[in-house]
């Protein structure tokens, strides 16, 4: 029985006996390419130009047919006594109706399909012993190196798509343990893969670990920033903040419920929750200056968790009366082409109440208003509409 | 007493308070006299080595604060490409590399797609028509893409699957990697270079460094885009080298820090990016690329919450900002830090700090920050039609504000970010002096002071280094001139002559 593995060390054992040495690196490729063109056949000139393209045409010739005895002689016959190559003066192949075996063979003529049983899935993952034709390269055979890299890629995608096939098998069958341990040889490969991350998240809380999912978390964050100089995705970290307030929630109800009240009080005091004082001032006539002067000073007393409420919106039209926004605000106005619009004056007196009641729904905030006979138009109606809404928490002291 | 070095006619700066002597007597490592007259004769016996220095400049041996040291000693085995300006220069450069080729495989450096005539790299193809029998890795200027030939795609291990492959329109892979698959690439050639490589790398720019009077380095290693594998080897045999090699690994990892008993961490522990590739932070729009303001690699509060972890753990950081965004975050939490912990004194830095503006030069003052600068940027990089004025306009006029920096009294510890720009403290102090934008230039003492006795201090070090006098380790140099007296545009040219380390002569053309 002829048994061939390319994908690793290329292996040719007929019989039990190994082949390498025997058929040596070209013969062994050849063998792979008409392997990899199974459903046709080759022209010679076709494997001349891929093994031997720097040679004349006669030593070519030559070469492909002592390449092909070379096979012959050493791969015998199947048990019903089929040869294993088709060989005529114009073309070669592989005899469709000889038996054997070849990773490449069956991973590619694998049908994933919903029906897969587990032992098949599982068989082709073992084939995957490494690249294609591992630690070989051609000199001067441009066409044959382009193929085995071309191919390496295809093998490389098949394997990452069966391996995520055994996830979606191992998940539906709540198999976390198995599950957890294919996750990890897809980030072996593809080390960022969020959509795996992910999964790794949802498996240690459904079994539980929500404080392994959080050590994870944190982990592969370090892993982003440290290797690539970037953040997780809002999708990934928005699933984090799930199990943390899940978590967090759950020690709340539960028997340390007196630690933790103490841990929040020494949060409050740590906050130092008590009255922002802020002073500010009006210009005549130039249009949102009390405003501006209102959100700068904020942002400059309680700093920018605040910020992080609003919206990406929100933030810009915030930005268009008062720069220093821009400061505290990080990725969101990379690429933003727009900066600098002409926003609606409705939108930024919105924005802006609205950064009031973020404030104020945590600390108290007394805004002492100089000079507020100079104050503009603008700012004067919006400070009469904050006087009739009556913000909770804000105290408005005019001088 | 006995002399085994004896330095004698020298402008000996102490750089302590700009008092001067005229000689210095080492005995083993150690300096044990120093004088103003000739007292130094009873030292001298027929074993002492005298150096006469001529009236001329001796100094304390240099401390460059921000050295990628592995990376400067792989390069230095590698072929820079950064002068090749056509695709036929470059191979032609790899084809003599390749004639000279004694096994694993050839690195090129330094390229960009900027410098060729035909204004982007060259694929593999392309690479193999000057260089098919050897793998062939190059990587441009910032490590922010990698380049195989086809024998390299083949040697190495691709991330084929990862995003970051630039494919023709054939759908093949052009052998140009960048993003992620750049990152795992690289990852994956880096951690088959062996220690002995390094070692041997790394005893091969000893003589470079020595010649340019550095005697410590602050070795910036591990962590995003080089190899903790780097700083792992520095950490087991930094001390087998000539010089002292303070390491700064580059990792969030607190516990991993502590557990290897270190005091520091960081370096290059990205807030931001660069401007070269537009990714610094900026408070503006880049001028060569309206919309885009550069981008933070963490959020305010992920930056609060690992600043405090050092602080309560008592560990000095160093944190990589460039943009005004990313300096002023960091400030931010800096004193978030502070207010929660009162700890101070532990010496924090932010290395680069480019475009540091004059508030945040006072918050730096109030927390006791330093900064570790670049002052030979300026001379690569600053003034008009250089890339400082290309990526920020008008606002190039803003970056590296030293004197303003020394006036409002923060400490800036120099440094020449090898392999960035080349390891030379006198291009930097001559940079230093000679900053394009006129209001931001320094006089010749205080730029000496960045790479002597404020680089000791960065490290905590003042007491062992930094400065000359009795009872102070012998890192001393000898200059070819009077620094003093050279007009400043020639500072440049000075050159060391004689560099000891630890009371051993490890260099000298005297």
């Amino acid at each position: 029985m002829l048994s061939i593995n390319f994908l690793g060390k290329p292996r040719v054992e007929y019989n039990g006996k190994k082949l390498e040495e025997q058929l040596g690196s070209k013969a062994v490729v050849l063998i792979c390419l008409l392997v990899l063109n199974e459903k046709r056949y080759m022209s010679r000139e076709k494997l001349e130009g891929y093994l031997w393209p720097d040679s004349s045409t006669d030593a070519a010739r030559y070469n492909l047919r002592y390449n092909l005895w070379l096979i012959k002689k050493n791969i015998g016959t199947d048990h019903k006594g089929h040869k294993f190559l088709h060989v005529d003066s114009d073309c070669c192949s592989i005899n469709k109706e000889y038996e054997f075996e070849c990773d490449t063979f069956e991973i590619m003529s694998f049908k994933h399909s919903q029906n897969d049983s587990l032992e098949s899935i599982l068989k082709l993952k073992q084939l995957f012993r490494g690249d294609l034709l591992e630690g070989c390269y051609f000199k001067n055979c441009d066409e044959l190196n382009d193929l085995i890299i071309f191919e390496r890629m295809k093998y490389e995608q098949r394997k990452v798509k069966i391996l995520k096939s055994l996830v979606d098998y191992y998940e539906k069958e709540e198999s976390f343990d198995n599950c957890l341990e294919v996750i990890n040889e897809i980030l072996e490969i593809e080390p960022y893969d969020e959509e795996m991350i992910l999964k790794i998240l949802d498996i240690y809380v459904k079994c539980g670990k929500p404080v392994a999912a959080i050590t994870y978390y944190n982990n592969f964050s370090k892993l982003l920033t440290s290797s690539l100089g970037i953040s997780p995705s809002n999708q990934l970290r928005k699933k984090y903040e799930e199990i943390r307030s899940v978590l967090s929630d759950s020690i709340d109800n539960n028997s340390s419920k007196a630690n933790m009240d103490t841990f929040m009080k020494d949060i409050s005091k740590q906050e130092n929750v008590s009255v922002i004082e802020i002073i500010s001032d009006c210009i005549k006539n130039v249009d949102y200056f009390w405003i501006s002067d209102v959100v700068g000073k904020i942002i400059a007393a309680v700093g920018t968790d605040y910020l992080n409420q609003l919206s990406e919106k929100e933030l810009l039209d915030l930005a268009y009366i008062q720069c220093d926004i821009l400061y505290y605000c990080d990725d969101k106005f990379e690429h933003i082409k727009d900066y600098g619009r002409d926003t609606m004056s409705v939108c930024i007196i919105n924005a802006f109440i609205k950064l009031l009641r973020i404030v104020c729904s945590k600390q108290e905030l007394t805004i002492i208003i100089l000079n507020n006979t100079d104050m503009d138009d603008t700012s004067l109606n919006v400070l009469k509409y904050l006087k009739r809404i009556k913000i909770e928490g804000l105290k408005l002291i005019e001088g | 007493m006995h002399a085994s070095i004896l330095i004698k006619n020298g402008r000996c700066m102490t750089m302590e308070g700009k008092e001067e002597k005229k000689w210095i007597a080492v005995e083993q490592n150690k300096i044990v006299a120093m004088g103003d007259n000739t007292e130094y004769e009873s030292l001298i016996d027929g074993d002492t080595i005298v150096f006469d220095a001529g009236g001329n400049t001796v100094l304390p041996g240099f401390i460059d604060s921000h050295f990628h040291v592995i990376q400067t000693a792989l390069d230095s085995i590698s072929v820079d490409l950064s002068c090749a300006k056509t695709y036929e220069e470059l191979g032609e450069q790899l084809r003599e590399a390749a004639s000279s080729f004694t096994g694993g495989y050839i690195r090129g450096i330094r390229i960009s797609e900027e410098q060729f005539t035909e204004g982007r790299f060259p694929g593999r193809t392309l690479l193999d028509k000057y260089c098919s029998d050897v793998p062939v890795v190059l990587n441009s200027m910032e490590y922010q893409v990698s380049i195989l030939n086809t024998y390299a795609m083949l040697y190495f291990k691709i991330p084929f699957t990862a995003e970051g492959i630039e494919l023709d329109r054939k759908q093949m892979p052009t052998g140009i990697f960048r993003k992620q698959a750049n990152s795992i690439l690289r990852t994956n050639i880096l951690k088959n270079i062996s220690d002995n490589i390094r070692k041997d790398a790394v005893e091969g720019i000893m003589g470079t460094l020595l010649m340019n009077g550095i005697t410590t380095i602050n070795a910036m290693e591990g962590g995003f885009m080089y190899s903790d594998k780097d700083a792992d080897f520095l950490y087991e045999h930094g001390k087998e080298f000539p010089i002292d090699i303070e390491l700064f690994y580059q990792t969030m990892d607190i516990e991993k820090i502590k557990a290897m008993g270190l005091k520091r961490l960081g370096g290059c522990l990205y807030v931001d990016g660069t401007f070269g590739a537009r990714t610094a932070a900026l408070s503006f729009q880049y001028a060569d690329c309206p919309g885009t303001m550069g981008s933070l690699l963490l959020t305010q509060q992920e930056i609060n919450d690992f600043v405090l972890n050092c602080y309560k753990n008592n560990l000095q950081l160093a944190l990589y900002t460039i943009g005004d965004r990313a300096i002023e975050m960091a400030i931010n939490a800096h004193e978030n830090a502070f207010y929660q912990t009162g700890i101070i004194g532990l010496r924090h830095r932010l290395e680069h700090a480019e475009l540091i503006n004059e508030k945040q030069i006072q918050r730096a003052k109030e927390l006791g920050i330093l900064l570790s600068m670049q002052p030979s940027y300026e001379t690569y990089w600053g003034g008009p039609g250089k890339m400082y004025e290309q990526r920020l306009g008008d606002k190039y006029i803003l970056t590296n504000p030293f004197k303003e920096i020394i006036e409002k009294g923060v400490i800036i510890c120099g440094g020449s970010d090898s392999d960035v720009t080349e390891p030379r403290p006198l291009l930097g102090i001559h940079s230093a002096v000679n900053h394009p934008v006129v209001k931001h230039r320094v006089d010749i003492y205080e730029a000496l002071k960045m790479f002597t006795c404020n680089g000791a201090y960065g490290i905590f070090q003042e007491k062992n280094k930094g400065t000359l006098s009795v009872g102070k380790t012998a890192d001393i140099i000898i200059l070819d001139r009077d620094i003093l007296l050279v007009p400043s545009h020639q500072i440049e040219k000075a050159r060391v002559c004689v560099t000891i380390k630890s009371g051993e002569t490890l260099y000298s053309n005297l």
